[in-house]
C-alpha cells in the first residue's frame, strides 16, 4: 500500500451559501499492520456508526468516508471538534485482493481488513526425498 | 555572570550563560511559587477551556461544550474506549474526564507499517459557568463519543414571565 491522495481540508471563508455545496474533510488518523495473510486498517473515527461509514474500491483506489452529525445542540460555549467528517484515500498494491476486502467499526475505530491474493501469500515448497 | 579567581599569577575567568529558561519564556520567572502560578492559569476566563498539550496526560481529546434551556452538554471525542476506562467526576462546578486508552497488543508475526493513533491517558476538565445538580448528571458513550449532559439548578435556568395587561 503506498501513499495516500487527499488533502486536508479547508475552511471556506466565504458565507454559507458556497460552504453548503462544498464538503468538508479531513484525514482520520489511521494505523496501518501487515502479516502473511494480509493488511489491516485501523481508522478513528469518532461519531461515526455502521450507518455513516462507507467503503468503496474503484480502479485500486480505496475510499473510507465516515460523516457524522457536525452542528451542535444548544448555543456553543467552547468548541474543539471539526465540522469535517472523515476521508482517507490508499492506493491498493497488486498483492490485495480488492474482492475480498471486509470493513467494521466499533466505538468510532473502523478496521478494514485488505487480505492478500493467494500467489502474494508466502509459501513454503516441500522438499522431496 | 563572571567569576574570577587568581592563582600564583593566572586569572581564570568562569563565564556562566544565562539563556532565556522555559520559565522566562511562560512569564512567570523561576522563582515565583509553582503553585501560584497553576492558580493564576486556572482563575482566568475560560482558561481550564485550552488545550494543554501533554500537561495531564499522554494525549487530549476533542471537547465542546453547550448549553440550552436545561442542560450544560459536554462531548468529548474518545474512540476505541470501553466505558469501564473513562472516569466523569464533577467536584465543585468543574466537571473531569479522564481515563486510558489502552494500545492493542502487538502481535508477533505483525508488521506495523504507519502508527498515526494515539493511545495512553488523558485528563480534561471544563469549569461550568453556573451551578447544576450533581446528582443528576448522566454520561453516556456511544460510537466514540462520550455525551455528559448536567442539568442545571432550577434557580438558574430562564424563566418565562407572564406579561399580564389591565
Amino acid at each position: 500500500m503506498n501513499s495516500t491522495t487527499d488533502k486536508t481540508c479547508t475552511l471556506p471563508s466565504d458565507s454559507g451559501a458556497a460552504s453548503a455545496e462544498r464538503e468538508l474533510w479531513q484525514q482520520p488518523r489511521a494505523d496501518l499492520v501487515e502479516n502473511e495473510h494480509g493488511f489491516q486498517a485501523t481508522l478513528d473515527m469518532p461519531g461515526v456508526n455502521k450507518d455513516l461509514l462507507s467503503v468503496a474500491v474503484e480502479d485500486r483506489i480505496l475510499t473510507i468516508e465516515g460523516r457524522r452529525k457536525t452542528t451542535l445542540d444548544g448555543s456553543t460555549l467552547h468548541r474543539e471538534s471539526t465540522t469535517a467528517g472523515f476521508r482517507r484515500r490508499f492506493t491498493l498494491g497488486d498483492s490485495i485482493d480488492v474482492n475480498a476486502i471486509t470493513a467494521s467499526i466499533r466505538n468510532g475505530v473502523a478496521t478494514i481488513g485488505l487480505p492478500k491474493v493467494a500467489k502474494a501469500k508466502p509459501r513454503t515448497i516441500p522438499v522431496a526425498g | 555572570m563572571n567569576l574570577t579567581t587568581k592563582e600564583k599569577g593566572k586569572t581564570m575567568k568562569l563565564t556562566k550563560n544565562c539563556r532565556p529558561t522555559l520559565f522566562d519564556t511562560l512569564g512567570i520567572g523561576r522563582w515565583n511559587n509553582f503553585d501560584e502560578e497553576i492558580e493564576r492559569l486556572f482563575n482566568t476566563p475560560f482558561a481550564g477551556m485550552t488545550r494543554p498539550t501533554k500537561f495531564f496526560g499522554d494525549w487530549t481529546p476533542a471537547l465542546d461544550l453547550t448549553e440550552d434551556k436545561e442542560h450544560f452538554v459536554a462531548k468529548i471525542e474518545l474512540p476505541g474506549m470501553e466505558k469501564d476506562d473513562i472516569e466523569v467526576s464533577l467536584h465543585e462546578g468543574v466537571l473531569t474526564i479522564s481515563g486510558e486508552r489502552k494500545a492493542e497488543e502487538k502481535k508477533e508475526d505483525e508488521g506495523r507499517l504507519r502508527t498515526e493513533r494515539v493511545f495512553g491517558s488523558f485528563s480534561r476538565s471544563v469549569r461550568l459557568p453556573k451551578p447544576v445538580n450533581e446528582d443528576k448528571v448522566v454520561a453516556n458513550y456511544k460510537d466514540g463519543v462520550l455525551t455528559v449532559t448536567a442539568p442545571l439548578m432550577d434557580e438558574v435556568k430562564p424563566k418565562q414571565i407572564a406579561v399580564k395587561v389591565k
